[in-house]
């Protein structure tokens, strides 16, 4: 028995610390890249499988991608890398508009530099200075027209009846969990104003429930559950890439009259990050790629957005995506956001 | 031996328990004041979400009891009369059902295309506080009816056949005879069922519709893993589940111990001891085991993937789409299930040597088995905050959901072995040693026969916990280290819906294999420990 013991209290807290150890080094390998992203993006058949590999022929370094949970989920990680005192990441990869201003005090400005190629991005994607966009999609109502044929742009306040016999007849996504789910409540208080809090106990009977991320709001209403389901525009390009031809693509956009918020998607340099002149280089040499038309061109079928580059060549699917009425400015300081998903999470208590 | 084992056990307590659970504190409450720390403690949005968790804990704990009482005292009078059965094993199963699953089986089934509103019948419950409740009543009630039945089966029926002799009623030999006995396991299990209703995590938050259905644990993954992570609101919502979870258990120790001088002359039965007469009509077989299927068979729904899901998944295991994730799944079932047992049979060994009914050995008892009341993400988060400089959640580490896992599994691990103190083969270890055996000889021909079938059933309910677990995978996760519960959501995130459903379906298949193993052997050997 006893060597038996004495092996297994060797080896067990050995193998933790081994397992740990890894964790540790890294970084500073000198053509090593360390970038910070969300899940999605790293997944098989994902843009990184495309993209890094193509950065990392045109850089000449090494990429090391880390990804936890979802975009929100970045801000945690430099966070708590600054608590912690061990800086990780040199690039953030796949942050939104939403989560720039909390995020910034944590990145490279770029002061006078702009990086090659930047005039082709569109003016209404430039966020700040820092702040490299790479894809974006207009967010709005996907509907299941087999179950409910109407398209026609509806108002916000519609939502608070019922919709063709449809009792409970929307998938939403939790505020504080998902991206999408918080453009959607801040794109309500943007256009109901003072009324906001009416509008939630209004709409409360009519939603089917609010779902902790896209991915499962999106398998519900993909299994019938809702007619309609809060997603991305982009979504009806992938169902049109997807549906057989000559069959007739039911999931489709429908529009507010009020218009639709926008989700940006970016890339940026951690503070610290360019210390010296080589790393200087190497991280805008980085950044310019990711805004090349070989690397925009990825964008549509690999990550299912809208590449922001101008010139870039869309599938047909992408072409045919509907265009927001109005484009809608929503909240972005941290402040403000925090006291409408405040008043947002009394709004909704029974 | 005895020494070592006592090491073991502290220092893994402390590293796993209680070195993360300070953590989380002095991190949750660095820089604050106690008027701050109480403010937020008391703020009206957790007390309001403190609430439907105990609306939600209660309601599922008392259909569980009402549904599970008589089940189990039926099930109890059977395995008197029919101690080979295998109706136990079959109540087991729901135990090996990972909540991704059954949350998946539930919107088949309750869902507005579900099987139900096919069938006709379309209550609406789907996402809704009603639909997790249900949810939670279908994995619980076999466990409640378990305990119950294990309590019948130590009701003396030497007394009952005195009492019927004597001319007693059939409610006063529940009264007197039965219900003193089996009032114990009830309660515990009822406790117990009401800590995992507490700490429910996956079924609340897909099945219960989201906001305003939360319970603390959705709450506090929410404070946790989006935005600026705020640990204080994370701590106070997993210092009320603590409240919550383990404020039932000391009630009911403290009430046990002064209920315990009212009972000491209570006789109790030999488990399994076959026993000849009369038994219930054979019928009651047939009934049981319905029951036992019916409980089991709302997840079996997952196997309705279209034909051609299975062809694709038989292709990506050839692929190795989803080989690896099967591996690490094994890897860590196994590491987890090795780590807690271990563990938990070196803190047999060393708490045995205490006094039976001493103030220490209760303490300890107390302390090993209070992981069961905490919440897996609480821990996990303490494990990262306490350990951070060696275990980096973006890295992916085995080793650190192993350990969890381990932690939290250690108390089912702890209590299918404790027993094994408490009944001890002295004469035959006295005899053994007087016939000049060595040692080694004592352990493998007088111990290890008794230690064998509950050691195998540990380990086959550890790593069938461990298959299904999700809350320590999905911490400390990353590209390179993804579980099978953890696909399963990938894949959903990647609109390959029917392959996620297949997969969990195989993953049921498996959990529930290894506790139908564990139960099949943990039994066996308690049978052939007392034919011996």
């Amino acid at each position: 028995m006893k060597p038996l013991f004495f092996i297994a209290g060797i080896a067990l807290p050995g193998l933790f610390l081994i397992q740990g150890g890894v964790s540790a080094v890294q970084a500073a390998e000198s053509n090593e890249i360390v970038l910070y992203t969300y899940d999605s993006i790293l997944t098989k058949g994902g843009l990184g499988e495309k993209l890094f590999p193509l950065i990392e022929k045109k850089v000449g370094c090494k990429i090391k991608a880390l990804a936890w949970g979802d975009a929100g989920q970045i801000l945690t990680r430099l966070q708590v890398d600054e608590r912690r005192k061990k800086p990780v990441a040199q690039i953030v990869f796949g942050i939104d508009q939403q989560i720039w201003p909390s995020i910034k005090a944590w990145t490279e400005d770029w002061k006078s530099w702009t990086p090659k190629g930047y005039e082709k991005v569109g003016k209404n994607l430039k966020i700040g200075n820092g702040f490299l966009p790479f894809d974006y999609s207009f967010l709005g109502v996907i509907a299941n027209t087999k179950l409910v044929p109407n398209r026609k742009p509806v108002s916000v306040f519609d939502l608070t009846r019922s919709l063709e016999g449809f009792n409970r007849h929307i998938v939403l996504e939790d505020p504080r969990t998902s991206t999408p789910g918080l453009s959607f409540l801040l794109m309500t208080e943007a256009i109901t104003g003072s009324s906001f809090i009416k509008f939630w106990k209004d709409f409360r009977p009519h939603w089917l429930t609010i779902a902790p991320s896209w991915s499962s709001a999106y398998h519900l209403f993909i299994r019938g559950e809702a007619p309609w389901v809060w997603s991305y525009f982009t979504s009806q390009a992938y169902h049109e890439e997807k549906t057989p031809s000559g069959e007739r693509n039911p999931y489709q956009v429908v529009l507010f009259k009020e218009g639709q918020p926008l989700q940006i998607e970016g890339v940026a340099a951690v503070r610290g990050s360019m210390s010296t002149v080589e790393s200087r280089k190497r991280i805008q040499k980085f950044l310019e790629v990711v805004i090349s038309p070989e690397a925009q061109a990825l964008i549509p079928t690999s990550n299912w957005m809208l590449p922001v580059r101008s010139d870039v060549r869309l599938p047909e699917s992408f072409k045919r995506l509907p265009r927001p009425l109005k484009v809608i400015q929503v909240k972005t300081d941290p402040d403000e956001v925090k006291q409408v998903l405040n008043e947002w999470a009394r709004s909704i208590q029974p | 031996m005895i020494f070592f084992s006592a090491l073991w056990t502290s220092v893994a307590w402390v590293l796993a328990v209680l070195v993360p659970l300070i953590a989380v504190l002095s991190f949750g409450f660095s820089g604050q004041s106690s008027a701050e720390g109480a403010a937020g403690f008391f703020d009206p949005l957790i007390l309001s979400v403190v609430k439907l968790t105990l609306v939600q804990a209660a309601s599922s704990t008392a259909i569980c009891v009402l549904m599970g009482y008589p089940l189990g005292l039926f099930l109890g009078k059977w395995l008197q009369f029919h101690p080979r059965s295998r109706i136990p094993t079959l109540m087991a199963l729901p135990y090996g059902v990972s909540t991704l699953v059954a949350a998946m089986a539930w919107i088949i089934l309750l869902g507005r295309n579900g099987v139900l509103s096919g069938l006709g019948i379309f209550p609406d419950w789907a996402y809704t506080l009603k639909a997790a409740i249900l949810a939670h009543v279908f994995l619980n009630v076999p466990w409640v009816a378990l305990s119950v039945a294990y309590s019948r089966t130590q009701v003396p029926l030497r007394e009952i056949d005195a009492s019927i002799t004597l001319g007693g009623s059939s409610w006063q030999i529940y009264r007197f005879v039965t219900w003193p006995r089996v009032k114990w396991g009830l309660l515990s299990a009822a406790v117990q069922v009401f800590s995992l209703c507490v700490m429910s995590f996956t079924l609340v938050l897909i099945l219960g519709g989201g906001p305003p259905v939360e319970t603390l644990e959705t709450l506090l993954y929410s404070f946790i893993r989006y935005r600026a992570l705020d640990i204080q609101s994370a701590v106070i919502c997993g210092l009320w589940e603590m409240v919550l979870t383990l404020a039932p258990w000391f009630v009911l120790i403290v009430f046990r111990r002064w209920a315990q001088h009212n009972e000491k002359g209570l006789k109790w039965g030999v488990h399994f001891q076959p026993i000849s007469g009369v038994g219930p009509p054979l019928y009651w077989g047939w009934l049981l085991s319905g029951v036992a299927i019916f409980f089991i068979l709302p997840y079996l729904v997952v196997f309705s993937a279209p034909l051609a899901t299975w062809h694709t998944l038989a292709l990506g295991l050839i692929r190795g789409d989803w080989f690896e994730a099967l591996v690490i799944s094994i890897e860590l079932a196994c590491l987890s299930a090795a780590l807690s047992v271990l563990t938990a049979i070196l803190a047999v060994f060393s708490l045995k040597t205490l006094p039976r009914m001493s103030p220490l050995r209760r303490l300890f008892e107390t302390l090993l088995t209070l992981p069961s009341g905490l919440s897996i993400l609480v821990l996990a988060l303490g494990f990262w905050l306490a350990y951070g400089q060696w275990v980096d959640p973006f890295e992916g580490s085995l080793a650190a959901m192993a350990s969890v896992q381990a932690t939290v599994f250690f108390p089912l691990a702890f209590r299918i072995l404790w027993p094994l103190s408490e009944i001890g083969s002295f004469t035959q270890l006295d005899a053994a040693f007087t016939l000049g055996a060595s040692r080694f000889q004592v352990f493998r021909w007088v111990e290890w026969p008794r230690w064998r079938g509950p050691v195998v059933s540990s380990i086959a309910a550890v790593a069938g916990g461990s298959l299904a677990e999700l809350g320590a995978v999905s911490f400390f996760y990353s590209e390179k280290l993804i579980p099978l519960p953890l696909l399963i959501s990938r894949w959903m995130a990647k609109y390959r819906f029917d392959e996620a459903q297949g997969l969990a379906a195989f993953l049921l298949l498996v959990s529930c294999f290894l506790i139908f193993f564990a139960f099949r052997i943990g039994r066996m050997s308690e049978m052939r420990g007392v034919l011996r």
